[in-house]
């Protein structure tokens, strides 16, 4: 393509002014609202995914079945603590173990908070347990197997005052009426749930929330060089011979990371397609959009082309210039939605972040999706401009000129 | 027919326009010559065939019936991107209406025919400048159309049409929308291109105008009737 036929294109363009700005609003805002949509679907699947490859490939979960939820949020039929060891002898197992959550009453003088409460084991199987519970200690120390009256908490206990005050190391809070003492507090995590929690010593759990024998979640290792499918199987079949219950009709689930995930993943998907295809349909109003004013701008330059024939333009460069103008249309509008959707998408990310202490929704600002939002509203343009490109094209000059 | 010194040649052109189920014969088996370096006047009443037939000598349109010859080249049955090409070579046109496009300085106007001959940037703003100063119009290059007098405009047209060397001038009523005094300083400037070799053809029903030509076409219902 001709250089000069870019700038004629562009100079042309910028000659409509405010109809070519309002022409490539109808692109800019479906394409923002794609790109922010991707942008944040992905980002956030991204994130998701993180924390599950931070929990390792070879680990089970083996929790009661329930619905869609967070890890121990179900109550019908608990795992005994016998369970365990029976998971445990399984061929294939390494090790198991279970710790325990549940919701909480907290509480510092006359400041009570309903907050998550996980009891983990501090001696055999703490390491396990740990590897799974992916926080990190921020400040103070870990929970060690001799604490009893012990808890680590949340960063939010210390940076703001969730219980009325700023907790230091070795405050002391109530939990369930009971005291413990300040140890230690977990880096910030990234969700409101998770740093408020409190982490306290399983055999403390079971004392307070009088949970003696059951667990809410077994976590088994599996010996590396084995199929992680097989073992859950055999870890089914196991448990559903102790319970006594019929393939199929278990009350409980033994899950692989990859499943949680692709659960999670196909849910984020089906969701990101979904408003895609909502997003979409306003990029093709703008395609239309385009196609109009192109029609528009053939109709009212019939004398302009007639000229230009008159004096030695072919059909191939007319057809050229007007798709070239088409295609300027969709991608300026292309290049400032893919920068309002980024736009968006960071602003999301920022505001969640900041105003809800949420830091699994990210923005995902890859070039591939700038690039093929950029490239995708070109095509587009150029596309919706060859039938007003054509009739431009094939205007007869003798007819044209006199218009 | 073995003339081989013409420059343009029509042999028994038809034009006939379908209009629904009606017809309309606008050139009914005209024939005519022109030689480099003329200076010819096509006159007739309105609706005599005389846009027609400069449709047909300028490569704007092709005949139903009968031939073209461009510098004995057939050109009736050429396509049309074809004779977009002789237009930007050999075709310079000036119309009443200068036709120019209002979005373009003068300079862009004239450097426009250029465009489409593959000319550099640089050297279509160079000739572009150099032919505006031929018609006196040095100081008004960046000017828009608008801002330009009637008579300033079809100066540029004029220019424009100088644009790519062509062999021949064709121009429809140049003088028509301007006043007697700007209508004689036009003709003066296609007589003096003229005189430097440039084949001119104008299309007019004004008297004044077709004086200034060498020889004059009378055109009637589609038929030449006196050359």
């Amino acid at each position: 393509m001709r250089r000069d036929y870019w700038y004629m294109a562009a100079y042309n363009v910028s000659q409509r002014g405010v109809r070519s700005w309002l022409t490539m609003v109808g692109i800019f805002i479906g394409v923002a609202a794609i790109v922010g949509l991707m942008s944040l679907s992905q980002g956030l699947s991204g994130a998701v995914q993180e924390q599950f490859e931070e929990v390792g490939v070879d680990k089970l979960f083996i929790q009661p079945k329930g619905g869609f939820g967070p890890p121990g949020s179900d109550t019908s039929a608990p795992l005994a603590s016998r369970e365990v060891d029976i998971v445990e002898r399984v061929r294939g197992v390494d090790e198991a173990s279970g710790f325990l959550n549940g919701a909480g009453k907290v509480q510092v003088d006359d400041t009570t908070q309903f907050v998550f409460v996980a009891g983990i084991p501090t001696g055999e199987g703490n390491q396990l347990v740990r590897e799974a519970y992916t926080f990190d200690i921020g400040v103070g120390r870990e929970l060690r197997s001799r604490d009893r009256f012990q808890a680590v908490l949340g960063i939010d206990y210390r940076q703001n005052q969730v219980l009325g005050e700023r907790l230091q190391l070795r405050d002391s809070i109530q939990v369930n009426g009971e005291r413990v003492r300040v140890v230690g507090f977990w880096e910030r995590i990234g969700n409101p749930s998770d740093d408020r929690s409190v982490t306290i010593p399983k055999e403390t759990f079971r004392q307070i929330f009088d949970q003696p024998n059951t667990e809410d979640v077994v976590i088994a290792r599996i010996d590396s060089g084995t199929d992680i499918r097989d073992v859950a199987e055999r870890i089914e079949r196991e448990l559903r011979q102790h319970r006594g219950q019929e393939e199929g009709k278990e009350d409980f689930v033994v899950e692989t990371p990859e499943e949680v995930l692709s659960s999670f993943t196909a849910i984020l998907d089906i969701v990101q397609i979904a408003l895609i295809g909502i997003a979409s349909i306003s990029v093709i109003v703008g395609g239309v959009g385009i196609t109009n004013t192109m029609y528009t701008a053939v109709l009212e330059r019939t004398r302009e082309i007639g000229i230009m024939k008159a004096v030695g333009a072919r059909n191939s460069d007319i057809l050229s210039l007007f798709m070239l103008e088409s295609a300027f249309l969709g991608t300026i509008g292309g290049i400032v939605g893919a920068s309002v959707g980024i736009g968006f998408a960071v602003g999301v990310e920022s505001i969640v972040a900041k105003g809800f202490n949420i830091t699994l929704v990210q923005a995902y600002t890859g070039l591939d999706l700038i690039i093929g939002a950029v490239a995708f509203a070109a095509i587009l343009g150029t596309f919706a401009g060859l039938f007003p490109a054509r009739n431009a094209a094939q205007l007869q000059p003798a007819v044209a000129v006199r218009q | 027919m073995t003339d081989t010194s013409t420059l343009i040649r029509l042999e028994d052109v038809e034009k006939i326009y379908q209009m629904g189920d009606v017809t309309a014969s606008a050139l009914a088996g005209a024939s005519l010559s022109i030689y480099p370096k003329e200076f010819v006047a096509i006159m007739g009443p309105s609706g005599s065939g005389k846009s027609t037939l400069m449709n047909m000598v300028g490569c704007l349109d092709t005949p139903t019936g009968g031939k073209i010859f461009l510098e004995q080249q057939d050109i009736s049955k050429l396509g049309e991107s074809r004779l977009a090409q002789l237009r930007g070579q050999k075709i310079g046109f000036v119309f009443q209406q200068f036709n120019l496009i209002g979005t373009l300085t003068a300079l862009e106007n004239v450097a426009l025919p250029m465009l489409f001959q593959s000319v550099s940037q640089h050297e279509r703003r160079r000739r572009a400048a150099e032919l505006l100063e031929l018609v006196d119009l040095s100081e008004r290059l960046h000017h828009r159309p608008s801002e330009l007098s009637g008579g300033q405009q079809q100066r540029v047209a004029l220019a424009r049409a100088l644009a790519n060397d062509p062999e021949v001038i064709l121009a429809d009523e140049p003088t028509g929308n301007l006043d007697s005094k700007t209508e004689e300083a036009i003709m003066a400037l296609f007589q003096k291109l003229n005189k430097d070799g440039t084949t001119i053809i104008i299309v007019t029903h004004e008297k004044t105008v077709a004086r200034h030509a060498q020889r004059i076409i009378h055109i009637q219902d589609g038929v030449i009737v006196g050359a």
